[in-house]
């Protein structure tokens, strides 16, 4: 049987017909002026502010008969540090929610141990962005390694600005993350049959337990020129097998001469925090009693709804223009309610390379205080609780 | 295409319900008031730890409860924040505890009247009043919260979590402000903490807080919403004529400590103490002392005198008294000169602005009278609060003024019962067995120590217990 089965695989890589490796990439860079911080307006260079700055490389064999091997190794990149991670300007400061009211030793418990983790890839992985290999087969496609999670992908399908800078619906559910944007571990089916296709995900949590930081994922999503549709949805559980983020992403877009409207709708559940046992030894350890720990993760838990909806309009040469509206109702008492809306304008100087101009303001109302960044990086928090923000950024975004 | 946009259109109507379930939300988790408006609740009370009657016991001394009798109710230590203001009215936040009694015995059940308790004078930063690792909030919680009571115990502004950079000690309307901003924003959270309050609302305090608690008493009075009763112990409540005393000579214990949280208080409040802090400080105290105390870390030795309040040399130098001037000294000589040159000048009218602060912030110089009833206690020999100039100050003011006796009650732990109705005879010879009990262990010397913060407080605490429950009992 085993003999039968390498016999086969020699006899596919024998007549392949055709294989690559291809280093691809993408730089973008430019000027962000956001007001709304503690220390009032900040002026950045900024990388990634419409898509993340990112080199990689990415092959396929076409092995005939419907077979194919892909792999995509893709590296993060800060176009104006060369570093591999960021950190947003807000550095560790956390919504006043997530320590207000709480004893001083307590807060300062959680300061130190949140706020050094916000921002990208702050562990320096090398493939941070993707790192996986995949089969295709005439059944549909296996992909194994570092991916984007079927959540994401329908997110960022009905998103009118694709997870673009500070006007995408993404930027408002930074902090607490209120979607999985990537999973290490991860194990995706893929099928596409004509304008659907379709997705499921295992993230293998690799924890304590098998049940530990598993991910489930799935989306199906129809696609025509004129007309798009699906849902999307994520449930993972934590270190210690709890409940923890569930994102539900229901969307759908339609396109008539030249104008896109897009419309979506996200449930972000988080019933025990994702960091949750982590934080709460950490806590315990320091010596803080248990009703305070559970009042602490309490405060991190989410049950939230997200609104979007865009509508872009195609200047062919002249370029794109978008306006968006995104509203997040935080549905518990802390009622962190943010609504950001603006305006985006691409203009192409080539196929490859554009212009970026985009104005985004936030609104935070109760005790949020969500600051806009960009695709590639986290804005943080405003200053105090219920601050607004406004974003305006020019940059220019080259594809290789 | 049709089906299409009908599509798309239910997608915007279900945007359009969402969006229109924004503002307010009643949901899950704590709730915020971050405003730091007067009286704000900052988040949902947060439950520390509970200790049952057993588990009370178990973790403090039996002496606690020898004063304070057998806990009955298991207590809810709770920690909240809330919204109030420094000395110049400037908005800030300060921390406390809600103690919340609880069980089966009828004394923790149905609606409970509430205790607002105002604590002494400490160098720690970190106070906190919601703990019961702190002996004040153990002592409190024995006295109170195990029997019945709940009590809303602020930290103050300056204190804990509070972002003010000092603490307006003795600033007697920042202080009653703080305490009535502290239990405005806990009874915004009884719900939450499962606290059931009666109409009764008593008020009291230990030192500082003594003053604090009748601050609170008169602040409450004028707003129109009186105490039921108060009971104020040990408290510089006269400090104009205790100030002047001080510097006469007539050195209090502790002096060297009270002084810079005091002038920093006035300091912030009045801003004309002096120009530069070496202005009235010696050289080696000077720098830096504005930020020195309240202290997250206790002060190494010598970091201030022990007890050198005045130079060597500085005069006068009443016998008795020698253990307050030395070198290296606090205060510089000029100062005090200045002070007791205005004390001499204008006694009653001052003119110097620590004399003009002292007097600002001096109960008895405040030209009113208490309408609810009020206990004054305090030990006669109390070496730090001065018993004459404070308590019996209080009562011959409030005598003259008509107060009628039943109204104002004093209370001398440190004297024989009156006979056999001295309804604090217990407290009386639980005093004087405790007094005697530490001079046979360290003799006169270590009486001294430990009257004002360690001898008296658990039986006026007890004194006011036994006082109080004749308004429980009234119709």
């Amino acid at each position: 049987m085993k003999k039968t089965f390498i016999a086969a695989a020699a006899t596919l890589a024998s007549v392949s017909a055709f294989s690559q490796v291809t280093l691809y990439g993408l730089a973008d860079i430019g000027i962000s002026r956001v007001s709304g911080y503690g220390q009032g307006s900040i002026t950045q260079l900024n990388s990634g502010i419409m898509e993340g700055s990112r080199w990689g490389v990415k092959g396929e064999e076409d092995m005939g008969g419907g077979f194919k091997a892909l792999f995509t190794l893709e590296s993060r990149v800060e176009m104006d540090t060369g570093a591999v991670g960021n950190r947003p300007a807000s550095g560790n400061q956390l919504p006043d929610r997530l320590t207000a009211g709480l004893p001083l030793a307590v807060a300062n418990g959680v300061r130190g141990a949140i706020g050094p983790t916000l921002g990208v890839n702050l562990n320096n992985t090398a493939f941070d962005r993707q790192a996986w290999v995949g089969l295709v087969t005439p059944v549909g496609g296996f992909l194994m390694g570092r991916q984007y999670t079927p959540g994401f992908e329908a997110f960022a399908t009905f998103d009118a600005m694709n997870t673009q800078s500070s006007l995408s619906a993404a930027q408002i559910v930074t902090i607490p993350v209120g979607l999985d944007i990537r999973y290490n571990n991860a194990l995706q089916y893929r099928i596409v049959q004509g304008p659907w296709n379709a997705s499921l995900m295992y993230g293998f949590g690799e924890g304590a337990k098998s049940t530990s930081n598993r991910l489930l994922g799935i989306n199906t999503l129809y696609k025509t020129p004129a007309f798009s549709a699906g849902f999307g949805y994520n449930t993972k559980k934590n270190s210690a097998s709890q409940q923890a983020l569930r994102t539900t992403v229901l969307g759908a877009s339609a396109t008539q001469a030249g104008w896109t409207l897009s419309g979506m709708l996200a449930r972000i559940e988080e019933p025990n925090p994702s960091s949750g046992p982590e934080l709460a030894a950490g806590l315990s350890g320091a010596g803080v009693p248990a009703p305070l720990v559970a009042a602490v993760l309490d405060r991190l838990k989410q049950d939230a709804n997200l609104m979007h909806v865009g509508l872009r309009y195609d200047l062919g040469a002249a370029g794109q223009v978008t306006v968006a509206y995104n509203k997040l109702n935080d549905k518990r008492a802390s009622n962190a309610d943010t609504t950001s809306y603006g305006v985006a304008y691409m203009y192409p100087l080539s196929k490859r390379t554009n212009l970026n101009a985009v104005l985004t303001r936030f609104s935070n109302s109760g005790t949020a205080q969500a600051a806009p960044g960009g695709n590639g990086y986290l804005g943080g928090v405003t200053g105090v609780a219920g601050q607004n923000a406004t974003s305006i950024s020019l940059g220019v975004r080259h594809i290789f | 295409m049709k089906l299409l946009k009908s599509g798309l259109a239910a997608v915007a109507a279900a945007a359009f319900l969402v969006a229109c379930g924004g503002g307010g939300d009643a949901g899950d988790g704590p709730g915020f008031d971050l405003s730091k408006s007067r009286g704000s609740l900052v988040a949902t009370p947060a439950l520390l730890t509970a200790l049952t009657p057993a588990a009370f016991q178990q973790a403090a001394p039996a002496s606690l409860f020898q004063v304070a009798g057998v806990p009955k109710c298991t207590v809810n230590f709770n920690y909240f924040q809330y919204g109030t203001v420094g000395g110049v009215g400037e908005a800030t936040t300060a921390s406390g505890g809600i103690m919340v009694p609880s069980g089966a015995d009828p004394a923790c059940q149905g609606p409970r009247p509430v205790l607002l308790y105002a604590h002494g004078t400490t160098l720690d930063k970190n106070k906190n009043m919601a703990s019961p690792q702190d002996g004040e909030a153990a002592l409190i919680a024995a006295m109170y919260a195990a029997q019945g009571y709940i009590v809303v115990a602020p930290n103050y502004a300056g204190y804990e979590a509070s972002t003010l950079p000092y603490h307006p000690y003795l600033n007697i309307d920042q202080q009653a402000k703080d305490m009535v901003d502290a239990l405005t924003a806990a009874r915004k959270g009884f719900a939450a903490v499962g606290a059931r309050a009666s109409s009764m609302l008593f008020v009291s305090g230990y030192s500082q807080g003594g003053t604090v608690s009748m601050a609170t008493q008169r602040a409450l009075q004028l707003a129109g919403t009186p105490v039921t009763a108060g009971a104020h112990h040990s408290g510089p409540y006269a400090l104009g004529a205790f100030g002047d005393a001080v510097y006469a000579g007539n050195v209090n214990l502790g002096a060297t400590f009270f002084s810079p949280l005091l002038n920093t208080s006035f300091q912030r409040a009045y801003g004309n103490l002096y120009t530069s802090p070496s202005d009235m400080y010696e050289a080696p105290y000077a720098t830096g002392i504005e930020t020195l105390l309240p202290s997250a870390t206790p002060l190494p030795t010598g970091t201030l005198p022990a007890t050198a309040l005045f130079a060597a040399n500085s005069l006068p130098q009443p016998a008795g008294f020698g253990l307050f001037f030395g070198t290296p000294n606090l205060i510089k000589t000029s100062y005090r000169n200045a002070a007791l040159a205005d004390a001499v000048a204008n006694p009653t009218e001052p003119k110097h602005p620590l004399r003009v602060a002292a007097f600002k912030n001096d109960l008895l110089k405040q030209n009113w009278t208490p309408a609810q009833p009020m206990l004054l206690c305090g030990g006669n020999a109390d070496p730090t609060v001065f018993y004459a100039l404070n308590t019996q100050g209080a009562q011959a003011y409030f005598a003259g003024k008509g107060v009628p006796a039943q109204v104002v009650t004093v209370l001398d732990v440190d004297s024989a019962p009156t006979g056999a109705t001295d309804p604090f005879a217990a407290v009386k010879g639980g005093f004087a067995m405790s007094k005697s009990n530490t001079a046979t262990a360290g003799g006169a010397a270590a009486v001294v120590q430990a009257y004002h913060g360690g001898l008296v407080p658990p039986f006026c605490n007890a004194a006011a217990r036994g006082y109080f429950t004749q308004f429980l009992m009234a119709p």
